[in-house]
Formats: C-alpha cells, sequence, structure tokens
C-alpha cells in the first residue's frame, strides 16, 4: 500500500486519477490487441466444435513454447508502475500466501495465468508448526510452463478419476508416484482430475505459466490429506454451479413461487449436488408440486447421493400419521 | 391456497458434501495452484 504524502496528493488530484486511469486503460488496450493475446485468440477459434481438453491442452502446450512475451509483459508492467505508483496492472490479480499471479487470458475454454511463487514464502511454510495439509486434484487439465523454475523439486500424486459419479465413500486414496527436480522451461501437463503435484523444495522462487483448461473438467475438485492419503474434503469446480446453488435458495427464502418452474429446469442439471439443492429448495417452496420431481429423483438419479435423500424424504412423507395427526420424523 | 413447504434445513445432506467453488477445508501442502481458489472467488455469505 502506497501511503504518505504522495497517496495524499493522488487522492486530491482528480487530473493525476484521470492520467491513471487512461494509462491503465491504454495499456489493457494495448495488450488485448497485441499479438500474444490475438495468437492465443486465433489459437483458441481453430479449435473444432466440440473440442476436447486433450485438443486445448495441444495448442496451449504449442503456444507457451515461446514465452519471451511472459519477460516484456512483466517488463512493461515495471515500466510503468516505476513511472506511476498508481498504476494498477488491468489483469485480474491471483494471490495465495505462496503464489501471486495476473490472469492475462481467459475464455470459456481456458484461463491463462503468470505468476511467480515465492521460494520465501515457501520456505516459511514448509517450516512453520502447522495442522494437516491436503494435496488438491483441480479437476481440470493443466499446462504448466516453468519458464524459471527456481530449482522447484515436485512429487507427483495421483488418484481415481473425479468423473460426475464421485462419492466421499468411493474416493479411494491418493498416492504419491515419484519425485523429481524441474529443469527451467520445463512444460508439464498435469491431469487435475486424477493428477496432481507438490512443491518440495524449491533454491528460488519460480515464474509460471499456467493454463488451466474448462473444457471436460470435472465438477469437483477434491483434496485428499498429505500423510494419510485419505479424502477431506470437495468442492463445486467452477463458480456457476455455486451460484445457481444460492440464487435458488434466495428465491426460495423470498417465497417466490413463480419461480418454481425456473428453478426445476436445474433438476437435470449435470452436478449431483446441484440437483438436490434445488430439489431441497423446491420442497421448501412447494412439496406437492415438488412431489412428483422427488420421486423421479429416488427412482432414477445416475447419482446415489440424490437417490439416497430424495429416499429418505419419501419414506418420511409416507410413514403413517401419528396420533394427533404428526408424521413419523 | 396456502402451500405446504418442508423445512429446508431439516432435510438430509448428502452423504458427499460439496463445498462452495474455490474452498479448501484444510491448508494446501503446496502445489498445483487452482486459479478459482487463487482468484478468491466470492459467492457471499
Amino acid at each position: 500500500m502506497i501511503v504518505g504524502e504522495e497517496l495524499k496528493a493522488w487522492t486530491r488530484d482528480r487530473d493525476a486519477q484521470r492520467v491513471t486511469r487512461a494509462d491503465v486503460d491504454a495499456f489493457a488496450q494495448d495488450w488485448n490487441r497485441g499479438p500474444v493475446h490475438r495468437r492465443l485468440e486465433d489459437a483458441m477459434a481453430s479449435l473444432p466444435v466440440p473440442t476436447t481438453a486433450a485438443q486445448v491442452a495441444e495448442a496451449v502446450s504449442a503456444l507457451f513454447a515461446d514465452h519471451d512475451w511472459v519477460d516484456e509483459l512483466v517488463a512493461a508492467l515495471a515500466r510503468r508502475m516505476q513511472a506511476d505508483p498508481f498504476f494498477d496492472p488491468p489483469f485480474r490479480n491471483l494471490s495465495t500466501d505462496l503464489h501471486a499471479g495476473l490472469l492475462v487470458f481467459e475464455d470459456e475454454r481456458v484461463s491463462i495465468a503468470v505468476g511467480v511463487t515465492s521460494a520465501l514464502q515457501m520456505a516459511v511454510r514448509k517450516n512453520q508448526p502447522r495442522g494437516a495439509t491436503s494435496v488438491g486434484f483441480n479437476g481440470q487439465l493443466g499446462v504448466y510452463r516453468f519458464v524459471k523454475a527456481g530449482g522447484a523439486t515436485l512429487s507427483f500424486w495421483e488418484a481415481p478419476p473425479i468423473g460426475p459419479g464421485f462419492t466421499a465413500a468411493g474416493a479411494g486414496l491418493c498416492r504419491r508416484t515419484g519425485e523429481r527436480r524441474i529443469a527451467d522451461g520445463e512444460i508439464l501437463v498435469i491431469d487435475g482430475r486424477r493428477e496432481s503435484y507438490v512443491v518440495e523444495g524449491l533454491q528460488g522462487s519460480f515464474v509460471l505459466l499456467q493454463a488451466s483448461i474448462a473444457v471436460d473438467q470435472a465438477p469437483l475438485s477434491v483434496e485428499y490429506d498429505s500423510a494419510t492419503g485419505r479424502f477431506v474434503g470437495c468442492s463445486a469446480t467452477g463458480d456457476t454451479s455455486s451460484r445457481i446453488q444460492m440464487i435458488t435458495t434466495l428465491l426460495r427464502k423470498l417465497d417466490h413461487q413463480p419461480a418454481f418452474e425456473a428453478i426445476a429446469g436445474f433438476l437435470d442439471h449435470p452436478d449431483f449436488f446441484v440437483r438436490w439443492h434445488v430439489m431441497k429448495e423446491l420442497l421448501g417452496l412447494d412439496l406437492q408440486a415438488a412431489l412428483p420431481h422427488l420421486k423421479r429423483m429416488a427412482a432414477t438419479d445416475p447419482h446415489p447421493d440424490p437417490r439416497r435423500a430424495a429416499r429418505a424424504v419419501l419414506d418420511r412423507i409416507e410413514a403413517p400419521a401419528r396420533p394427533g395427526g404428526k408424521r413419523a420424523a | 391456497m396456502e402451500k405446504i413447504r418442508l423445512t429446508v434445513e431439516e432435510l438430509p445432506e448428502l452423504e458427499t458434501e460439496v463445498a462452495v467453488a474455490g474452498s479448501v477445508k484444510q491448508q494446501e501442502v503446496g502445489g498445483v495452484i487452482c486459479l478459482a481458489i487463487a482468484a478468491g472467488i466470492v459467492l457471499g455469505a
């Protein structure tokens, strides 16, 4: 954060703010119309329809063969930031406690980010006392170019493939398959639907060019305990599913009856957890109207979890009423 | 006519509990960077 007199002056100077804003906009325009972005767009546009994750990975790997543009991009950003400390790079910021990156390209098939993983932060994390840790399987095919590998040693891990029928009970175990040092410029293709890596050691920070492919992605990203290999938990891969869940909950809480049919349209969603979530909201809106859907789910849903949950609710509804008019719980 | 409703909070959860996109249960040991997590997708409380 920039503090002190310089910030105070900038916040009071509308002209200076306009200049900064214009510089940021001009940079974004130059980037979006520039040769790198155009090459990425052209490569994605030339893919067959429908395309597969492997085809996207192949196209991205070819584009990652040339990475001089990463140095040029970072240098151009640094120049602007030196000239104007309030210049904010026009890219979505990606940051964790270990990694700082910028999302430089995004379409419905792939997201491409450039970032640095800090050796210092990694050492701090590895050496400080901590609780249980996870190996994450992000559910997407990924292409990783270690522009500068920082002497990184990676271990590689495998787990049973994450598919639409994934269950916690059937998650199995993840296992370590090997370990090796990564060379500068090396490209790895990691299928996050069944593969992952862990940074075991670093001699210096590494610069990573990363493509995460949304095509054919698994519905879930899954965590396994790094010590035992056992399943820890899972989350939705994409935010669309989570947004559907939030919006349908909101509509039910507002008791918005006209939305019933629109909400019921999500009962055929490919993600099992969305289907059950939507079913619950329908039951919360109008039991009689939801009942045929509930029966269908209990009988035919392709995933065992929603089938079981729907059956449990049906059993509760159909249980004989107790004396006093109450149904069995 | 008044609709009959079930209380959603009392309905069973799935055996496979699925958290919202971008959330994790334990600290990541130091590996694949999930862009969804790194982007800090905020979906509301």
